[in-house]
């Protein structure tokens, strides 16, 4: 080894300039070749070693930790659950630690009811809990978005203030995890932040919340008048959501104002909510906004009269069934069926132009 | 009552594994497959009588493995036991015909409760 | 003499300047390089750390999930096309359709999947909002389990146009496309929806996914069940040149508005956006590429703030051609592609209209994708000239190439490490030894071959003029039929289900 390197110096030394140049470059290059070279082969089996040691231990600790969350006889379970605790607290074997981590996360993903108690109580009875809060306060962005999820996930209700100081954390992907899991834990008041937010939500992070919202017990509503007429698109999109599958019949004012809102998505779903809830009776205030709105929402009108519409609704669709647009005679035909009007339409259709009676040729087709 | 024998479908692992050790403990037999079409080879060669699948699994998914079986006149009652949530699948599930169905994250004891109501049905 | 003598200092000009110029244009490639592969390595760990605490099934559990459509145009696959159908419908996913296009295919493709899932044809008539040859018929399952499969039948009209046919009979809000050869990774929509829709400012318009090499891998069930590196020395330089472009590649341009191309074996779009801006050309043989610039285009000028992503995950896996004259035909196309999509759009370059597409994705695309190949040959052969002249010392030359060289087995070496270090798909120490091997010849060996296609690619294209725009194209998918049988065989499954009796 020494010996090339001298090799080397002595040939640099005797170049011109330009040589020099190009030896250096290459001095380094081949440098860096080597120490990755060695990198490789170091992480690799180090790599290998680790994740083989891991998968075993886990295949033994999946035996204990089921039987522990099915153990029945609770004074049982927390003899094993010390027994667990004292595999945990020894320092040189983080990996059990993390391997039982890893299978009670997939095992609260999964499981619900008494096995998930089960796994919140092996939290809090091993020193899991007390790992988890000072990681979270002491690791990176990385590490403490997933410990918050990890929370959430094990429903550690008591930890509940701790996550809620996150939920203004620089670092986004932490706030993101902070708000869904107070509200997992927290309930309701854990969406009061919608009240006044003024930057955007993502529909990723409206879903996260949305699944959170349908899992809370039943004796908590959300109040969704007040999203639905906020300033900020998305939080009126989520208002929307809820409303629609919370059935909150109350908010019919706001929805009936929204059809004119600027934004298509919003006046689309509204259409849609309004479906949903079955409101009949405001069918023909959607059907008065029809002519002043674009294609895209025409359909989705066209649509709302399928389902809340009755037989007296035919003429208005059999007018749009002579559009020249595709989707609006499809939707349109679609909707005669749906509100009873099959046998008209078979009478009708030959008399149609083309086009259109290939169109709702289509839709009589029920197996598409 | 005798011993049922449950066949659990699954490609999770852990919940193959979960699933089992909670069902024999209830006392029943239980036997388990990692997709849907190692469960038919087992369903060719024994009875069950109740199968327990999930539906988002690789090459044959749950809801074709329902049909199969619905079609060559299986009588074993079926469970869908899955993640997906959206109404589309529930109707999609019950229009194929199964005779239960029960969204993941789920709890092991309602399951049992589940399976107790379709064996007396059945 | 004194005009020898002038000549002489002339030529010594000259010389000079050109080897300057070299010089200049070596570091650059270097340069840009190393700022790419940065870029993309932090990006990498960034995505790699954040999708820790992404819980993916969330979106399988929400009843407001998107609707993807996946469109999967078949042109000639007969062998392999019901076990293709069959992965496809049985992904991660919940809300997801499934359309084939069969593109006029010579063989049995459409007959084996009419009969393996139990199709009829339907009165389907499409919105046409993308014209294309016409469709001759357009089929669904009797199988009310396969609900969401739909077989578009239709006239040859080539890759862009079975695309097409596809997106105009596509119900979902996301078009996804694939080779339908490719073997996707089950939760690969889940991992590809997911940063759409985590995007709260801007409209993400598209997102691309990585591609890796799947020759040789063990294949079960439409899965791959294990990763190998390829038998084929072609192939496994291939893996090498996909690595290198995905992972320290294709990921930083997401950063600088210029990932311009979205593999034609996996990517997901907005599909309003898509049908505004024109859907698929079929004008070309770069699509995949053409799109992904149009779509951009189209969103800059009508004021739409825009996002296009990049998952850094190995998420599809495709065979690649372990014969010659394959790679060089389509690396030849690749060319083309390139050189039209390019003139196509030439009103980008460095235009500030368009910003970062325009100002740098778009000139990189052209020095460094269409001019670098040609740069290196005309490179190496004016060294060879001097060389022969005797203008230049050997030992210079030598030198220079040497270290160039290296750098490029440096940055293949770097490559395999980030792979090491992030997804760690090779796990045979025995396979990362083959591929540093491989990478310490490539540059010596295989890289000429791509340069030679390259080469050929802008010869057949401004000499012979073998594609010119307005003028169709292809017959069929000029993709390669590689040895289908070998796929098969690996998986031990023949894709039929046999029904018990």
């Amino acid at each position: 080894m020494g010996g090339l390197i001298d090799f080397f110096i002595t040939l640099y030394n005797y170049q011109q300039q330009k040589y020099k140049i190009l030896l250096l470059g290459l001095g380094i290059l081949l440098f860096v070749a080597f120490i990755l070279l060695i990198l490789i082969i170091r992480t690799r089996t180090q790599r290998d070693l680790a994740e083989r040691r891991f998968r075993r231990i886990k295949t033994t600790l999946e035996n204990t930790i089921l039987s522990i969350v099915f153990q029945a006889d609770l004074n049982k379970r927390t003899e094993q659950i010390k027994t667990l605790k004292k595999l945990f607290e020894n320092k040189k074997n983080t990996v059990a630690r993390d391997a039982a981590r890893e299978i009670l996360r997939t095992m609260a993903l999964q499981l619900d009811g008494e096995s998930l108690e089960a796994v919140t109580q092996i939290y809090r009875e091993t020193n899991l809990k007390e790992l988890l809060l000072q990681e979270l306060n002491d690791k990176s962005w990385d590490v403490k978005a997933a410990i918050i999820e990890e929370i959430g996930d094990i429903r550690l209700k008591e930890l509940l203030f701790e996550v809620l100081k996150y939920t203004d954390y620089e670092v986004e992907i932490v706030r993101n995890r902070a708000q869904v899991v107070v509200l997992k834990l927290g309930g309701m008041r854990g969406l009061e932040f919608l009240n006044t937010l003024k930057s955007k939500i993502s529909e990723w992070q409206q879903i996260q919340l949305l699944n959170q919202l349908l899992k809370l017990p039943y004796n908590q509503y959300p109040r969704t008048k007040i999203w639905l007429s906020s300033s900020n698109d998305s939080v009126v999109m989520f208002g929307l959501k809820v409303t629609q599958h919370f059935q909150q019949y109350q908010d019919k004012e706001e929805l009936i104002k929204l059809l004119d809102h600027q934004n298509t998505e919003i006046v689309k779903k509204t259409i849609k909510v309004f479906t949903h809830l079955g409101l009949k009776n405001e069918l023909e205030k959607i059907k008065l906004h029809y002519p002043n709105y674009s294609i895209e929402l025409k359909v989705e009108v066209l649509k709302a009269i399928g389902e809340l519409g009755d037989e007296s609704d035919h003429l208005f669709l059999i007018d749009c069934m002579m559009s020249d647009d595709y989707f609006i005679v499809k939707e349109a035909s679609k909707s005669m069926l749906r509100i009873g009007q099959k046998n008209l339409l078979y009478q009708i259709k030959d008399s149609f132009p083309d086009y259109q009676r290939e169109i709702i040729e289509h839709s009589l087709d029920e197996r598409i | 009552m005798s011993k049922a024998k449950i066949l659990v479908v699954d490609d999770d692992h852990l919940i193959r594994q979960a699933l089992s050790f909670k069902l024999e403990k209830e006392g029943y037999t239980v036997k388990v497959a990692n997709d849907g079409e190692s469960a038919l080879s087992i369903i060719e060669n024994e009875k069950f009588d109740i199968i327990i699948s999930d539906i988002m699994m690789p090459y044959i998914s749950g809801f074709e493995l329902l049909k199969i079986l619905k079609e060559k006149g299986s009588d074993a009652p079926i469970l869908m036991l899955t993640a997906l949530n959206s109404e589309n699948a529930v109707v999609k599930a019950f229009d194929l015909g199964a005779d239960d169905y029960l969204t993941k994250p789920f709890s092991p004891n309602e399951l049992i409760m589940r399976i107790k109501k379709l064996l007396e049905k059945k | 003499m004194k005009e020898f003598d002038t000549t002489l200092s002339g030529l010594d000009i000259f010389l000079g300047v050109l080897n300057i110029l070299i010089y200049l244009f070596t570091l650059s490639v270097m340069l840009s390089y190393l700022i790419i592969a940065l870029l993309s390595l932090w990006y990498a760990f960034k995505h790699l750390k954040a999708s820790k605490s992404i819980n993916y099934l969330s979106i399988l559990q929400s009843p407001e999930a998107p609707s993807i459509s996946i469109v999967a145009p078949a042109y000639n696959e007969s062998k392999t096309i019901i076990q293709n159908i069959r992965s496809l419908l049985s992904l991660d996913y919940g809300n997801y359709e499934v359309i084939i296009v069969n593109d006029g295919s010579t063989d049995t493709t459409l007959e084996n999947a009419i009969e393996a899932y139990e199709l009829e044809p339907v009165r389907y008539i499409s919105p046409n909002n993308l014209k294309t040859q016409p469709i001759k018929a357009i089929y669904r399952s009797k199988n009310p389990a396969l609900k969401n499969l739909l077989v578009i039948d239709k006239e040859n009209g080539g890759k862009a146009d079975a695309l097409n046919a596809g997106i105009n009979c596509a119900n979902g809000d996301y078009i996804m496309n694939i080779d339908v050869d490719c073997i996707l990774e089950r939760d690969c929509l889940l991992k590809m929806i997911q940063p759409i829709l985590d995007e709260p400012e801007r409209l993400a318009i598209a997102s691309g996914g990585v591609v890796r090499v799947a020759n040789d891998c063990i294949i079960d069930k439409g899965v791959i069940k294990k990763v190998n590196v390829p038998k084929n020395l072609l192939a496994r330089f291939q893996t090498l040149e996909y690595l290198r472009a995905f992972l320290l590649g294709r990921v930083a341009w997401q950063y600088l508005d210029g990932m311009l191309l979205i593999s034609g074996a996996l990517g997901i779009f907005n599909k309003k956006i898509m049908i505004a801006a024109g859907g698929y050309s079929t004008k070309t043989v770069g699509e995949d590429l053409e799109i992904s610039v149009r779509m951009r285009k189209y969103c800059r000028e009508n004021g739409i703030k825009y996002k296009v992503h990049f998952v850094p995950e190995p998420l599809v896996w495709t065979e690649v051609p372990e014969k010659l004259g394959q790679l060089l035909r389509q690396r030849n196309r690749w060319t083309r592609g390139s050189i039209e999509t390019i003139l196509a759009h030439k009103n980008l370059f460095f235009n500030p209209r368009y910003k970062f597409l325009g100002l740098i994705a778009y000139p990189y695309w052209v020095f460094y994708e269409w001019f670098a190949p040609l740069l290196e040959f005309f490179g190496l052969l004016t060294l060879f000239i001097l060389l022969i002249l005797g203008l230049l010392p050997g030992l210079y030359i030598a030198l220079f190439l040497l270290t160039v060289v290296s750098f490029a087995i440096v940055f293949t070496i770097t490559t395999i490490y980030a792979e090491e270090s992030t997804y760690f798909q090779y796990k045979d120490a025995k396979g990362i030894r083959k591929l540093i091997l491989a990478g310490l010849i490539e540059p010596v060996s295989y890289h000429f071959l791509v340069v030679w296609a390259s080469l050929k690619g802008n010869w057949d294209y401004f000499i012979e003029g073998k594609v010119t725009w307005g003028k169709q194209v292809r017959k069929g998918f000029d993709r390669d039929t590689i040895d289908r049988e070998k796929k098969i065989l690996v998986s031990n499954t023949s894709g039929k289900l046999t029904p018990i009796n």
